[in-house]
């Protein structure tokens, strides 16, 4: 069995999946809170077998792409005007929300009241306080302030909830909602929520760019590496005809 | 299957988006009482039994419209009316139905109604008579008025002032008229609210200009064009590898 021409065409494959990755981050350097995916390799190997069937020994084949951690990075935060918007000063605290398949996370925090004067995400779901979701009256305004807690006008001031999660244990949801590993440690939060203002995206699109001229100088060389398995293959071909 | 140009052509699809609300910002630059929208953006994954969750790219999730009070400019005109607050004024459509408006540019028909830039009458039904000299208008939205016959002003009627649960969900008509969803809820009024809905006062004699910041849009623009050609440039390397694959066999 050929492993060079193998390595050449795993390298050539993982290029291509780096690149969806990367096009996906790329895709969302205006998504506000959008975190971007890391992507690794790994060697892979393939085992050798001697003749009673059992292995004996190991030989890298090639790499293998694996989807990698999730940036623990916070993207920049910009003003708004929207007055139930408000960004959190520690990169692994979460708002929480309550959506149709349970809790999930985001730290996209630009709010909007429904006709109930529900505090609801850009998805629709609820966004939970301290004490249960947040809630105004219709028609009366409300927003965060400067303590962190959201305020409906006339009322008191009720502490919004945050969680803290650790990097490792966040799960991509989509829309940028996470949801906890199972088995996962779901703390208090520990900054403090920087009123109106939204959390940019932390895409970094110089890396991106970057990345992306690697990985086509990457994708060539697997490319030529293949052409010069298979030159070899010809000139054994070659020399047996002699 | 190689996902790259799908991924890359929806995140330029969003960033056209994007130019189109700056091109509609900037062109209202100057439309009383337009407010500023900006396109929101939400990534989008799909669950892959081999791989987890995998990216599909980002897409529009809508558009939200900035709320911010917009500068009050004295025009010395007596029907041009601005809002300081959130409240808006009703009009009634030709059909009697409700609709909204923080354009406050007025005139008075040949009947002595007020009529609205659009056409559209205020609602309230005041009706100012023949010969009227001064219109005063109070913060409260109290329209007085001297008539032929009375030394002392009269009272005529009363500017309404209506807000909503959610603005962001009332629907654009064009004119800067919107009508009321269930996602904004119905027009609320302050005298059946026992709480301050904040609806804010009448200035008569100026009109709330837009409140799209020109240096803001521009620099929207910008960022909204880089990023359009990093989409152009991922589908370029897409296209690219997908060259390499192709020229495995020669």
């Amino acid at each position: 069995m050929d492993l060079s021409m193998t390595a050449a065409s795993s390298a050539l494959h993982a290029a291509q999946q780096a690149l969806e990755i990367n096009a996906q981050n790329l895709a969302n350097v205006h998504t506000p809170a959008y975190r971007p995916q890391a992507s690794y390799f790994e060697s892979a190997f393939s085992a050798q077998w001697d003749g009673d069937g059992g292995a004996t020994q190991s030989l890298p084949w090639g790499v293998d792409l694996q989807p990698g951690s999730i940036s623990t990075e916070a993207g920049p935060m910009k003003a708004s005007n929207n007055p139930l918007s408000g960004a959190l000063s520690d990169p692994n605290d979460y708002f929480v929300v309550q959506t149709p398949q349970g809790t999930r996370y985001t730290r996209n925090g630009d709010f909007h009241l429904d006709a109930d004067g529900n505090v609801l995400d850009g998805q629709g779901n609820a966004v939970m306080g301290e004490t249960g979701a947040l809630r105004s009256a219709p028609g009366v305004n409300a927003q965060f302030t400067g303590q962190g807690q959201f305020q409906m006008d006339g009322a008191q001031p009720l502490p919004v909830k945050l969680a803290h999660i650790a990097p490792a244990d966040i799960l991509r949801q989509g829309s940028q909602l996470y949801d906890a590993a199972p088995g996962a440690a779901v703390g208090e939060g520990q900054g403090k929520l920087v009123p109106q203002q939204v959390e940019g995206s932390s895409v970094d699109v110089f890396k991106g760019m970057a990345d992306l001229v690697a990985l086509m100088r990457w994708a060539e060389s697997a490319q030529k590496a293949a052409r010069a398995a298979d030159d070899a293959a010809t000139t054994v071909i070659q020399a047996a005809k002699l | 299957m190689f996902r790259a140009l799908e991924i890359a052509a929806s995140g330029m699809a969003g960033q056209q988006f994007a130019m189109d609300t700056v091109a509609n910002n900037l062109a209202n630059v100057s439309t009383p009482g337009f407010k500023s929208q900006s396109a929101q953006f939400e990534e989008m994954v799909t669950q892959d039994s081999v791989n987890g969750m995998v990216g599909q790219g980002s897409r529009v999730s809508g558009s939200e419209s900035d709320l911010s009070q917009g500068a009050i400019q004295s025009t010395g005109q007596p029907l041009d009316l601005a809002i300081q607050g959130n409240g808006y004024f009703p009009l009634v459509d030709p059909s009697g139905k409700e609709v909204y408006t923080r354009s406050g540019s007025f005139h008075l028909d040949a009947e002595g109604r007020i009529v609205h830039s659009s056409g559209l009458l205020l609602g309230g039904g005041i009706s100012v008579p023949q010969g009227t000299t001064t219109l005063q208008i109070g913060t409260d939205g109290t329209v007085a008025g001297t008539v032929p016959g009375n030394l002392v002003p009269v009272t005529l009627g009363k500017v309404e002032v209506v807000g909503f649960a959610n603005p962001q969900g009332l629907l654009a008509q064009g004119q800067s008229i919107f009508t009321s969803t269930d996602s904004s809820g119905p027009a609320l009024r302050q005298e059946n609210s026992a709480l301050p809905l904040g609806l804010g006062t009448v200035n008569q004699g100026s009109l709330e200009g837009s409140n799209v910041n020109m240096i803001d849009q521009m620099v929207s623009m910008i960022s909204t064009q880089r990023a359009y050609e990093t989409g152009a440039k991922v589908i370029s390397a897409a296209d690219e590898m997908l060259g390499y694959a192709n020229g495995l066999r020669r």
